[in-house]
């Protein structure tokens, strides 16, 4: 197949990726032009026996890990105490609507590191496997970064200050009623 | 196949696995009857489906909307098309103002205003190569007859720098004009896709000059000379990660045949 048909198919998932991953949705979508140049000039260099989405998510993500060291540096990080503070204060606990905004918010509290296995696995629909290849990691790391990044991600979402309870899921468990 | 064995306890890891169907038909039934006799369990798993649920909703409308003008491939795949064709013309029109001022401009040549010479032409003659082929594939030519051709050319022994010590990973090269003769020009890719390539030419002016750092734009390096002959790192990478390349490269250059 050609890249045309293989690649273009991908765009929408990538800006979602990276608008989830950066929440600037300009910066979400220079990256994933970024990408797509690296997609266009690398093309013929890459390996063959590679799943081209789990090769181009790769890219992406390289490219937004990247930038994410970038604004840090710069300082142009969001402290993720003041994050963590805000989403706890939002009344998401008492009503169970959570909107978008504090969705965004939670997710970006969260390490990087820990998203980014969320919403592959999550959102794109990449198995294990696939997201431990696209992000260069094994693949029990992709489910320890799950387990804890869905048990962080809950807890912002509950507005829940303490620490959940290992184990049996206790701080996910309280709103389920 | 009758069920001898008992079945493996279920941990955490099979709730997060039974929301994502990663689990075979099997595990699956095994971890459905876990549920099925754990309330809490089942409530956990129900609480991870619904989270999973409110990230795909919510995130829905963005893979929905239109693509940017700016991600359409075809429009990127003829624009990278043209881009080659664009630089050849510059560097073709950088040579004959540099042949044109070399003919009649020869009174003025070591004025002030003169074009940069010695180890600072071959620091621009580095970043304007960088910047025209740096996108591009780099030319299959094998490494040991790149380093032929390469010395051949520079009448010179010239070696390829191996930099996988310091991270990068050698992609290829190929020779370039300059205005000031040919240059061998090696590229290397760091594991995140980076590039950055070692410029390398004989030096008329100054055979030996300290390294020197320089930038343009997003493209800078090191540029120094040693033994006659120039060499010029170039990248987009901040020069505290450059550096250490540079000396890198000089070390093992250093160990060349004058």
């Amino acid at each position: 197949m050609g890249m045309m048909a293989e690649v273009e198919p991908l765009i929408p998932a990538l800006r979602r990726y990276a608008s989830a991953m950066v929440r600037d949705r300009d910066a979400a979508d220079d990256l994933v032009q970024d990408c797509l140049e690296r997609v266009i000039s690398h093309w013929e260099t890459r390996r063959r026996a590679e799943d081209t989405r789990q090769w181009v998510f790769a890219i992406a993500h390289n490219l937004i890990v990247n930038k994410l060291r970038r604004d840090v540096r710069r300082g142009q990080h969001i402290d993720i105490a003041d994050v963590e503070e805000g989403v706890l204060a939002t009344p998401a606990a008492q009503e169970h609507r959570v909107t978008h905004t504090e969705l965004m918010k939670a997710l970006a509290a969260l390490p990087a590191d820990q998203r980014s296995v969320i919403l592959l696995v999550s959102v794109e629909d990449l198995s294990y496997a696939e997201a431990a290849e696209a992000l260069g990691i094994p693949i029990g790391t992709v489910m320890s970064r799950l387990a804890r990044g869905r048990e962080r991600l809950q807890r912002a979402l509950d507005g829940q200050s303490a620490p959940a309870v290992r184990g049996e899921g206790a701080g996910i468990l309280r709103r389920m009623k | 196949m009758s069920k001898s064995a008992t079945p493996a306890t279920v941990v955490e890891e099979d709730l997060h696995a039974f929301v994502d169907d990663a689990l075979d038909a099997a595990r699956r039934r095994e971890v459905q009857d876990h549920l099925d006799r754990n309330p809490e369990a089942a409530a956990l798993v129900a609480s991870l489906a619904s989270q999973r649920q409110l990230l795909r909703s919510s995130l829905a409308h963005i893979a929905d909307e239109p693509v940017p003008e700016r991600l359409n491939l075809s429009a990127l795949m003829a624009s990278r098309r043209r881009r080659p064709a664009a630089w050849a013309w510059q560097m073709a029109a950088s040579v004959v103002m540099a042949v044109g001022i070399g003919a009649f401009g020869g009174w003025q040549a070591r004025g002030a205003m003169g074009p940069p010479a010695g180890i600072a032409a071959l620091a621009g003659e580095a970043r304007t190569s960088y910047a025209a082929y740096s996108a591009d594939p780099v030319p299959d030519t094998g490494r040991a007859e790149l380093v032929s051709l390469v010395s051949d050319k520079l009448k010179r022994p010239i070696a390829i720098p191996d930099l996988s010590q310091s991270g990068y990973r050698y992609a290829g090269g190929r020779l370039v004009a300059t205005g000031h003769g040919p240059a061998g020009m090696f590229f290397y890719d760091r594991a995140d896709g980076t590039r950055m390539a070692v410029m390398v030419r004989p030096m008329a002016a100054e055979r030996d000059a300290p390294m020197m750092q320089q930038s343009s734009g997003p493209v800078g390096g090191f540029t120094w000379a040693q033994r006659g002959l120039g060499y010029s790192v170039v990248g987009v990478e901040a020069p505290a990660l450059l550096h250490p390349v540079a000396d890198e490269v000089r070390r093992q250059s250093g160990a060349l045949p004058a």
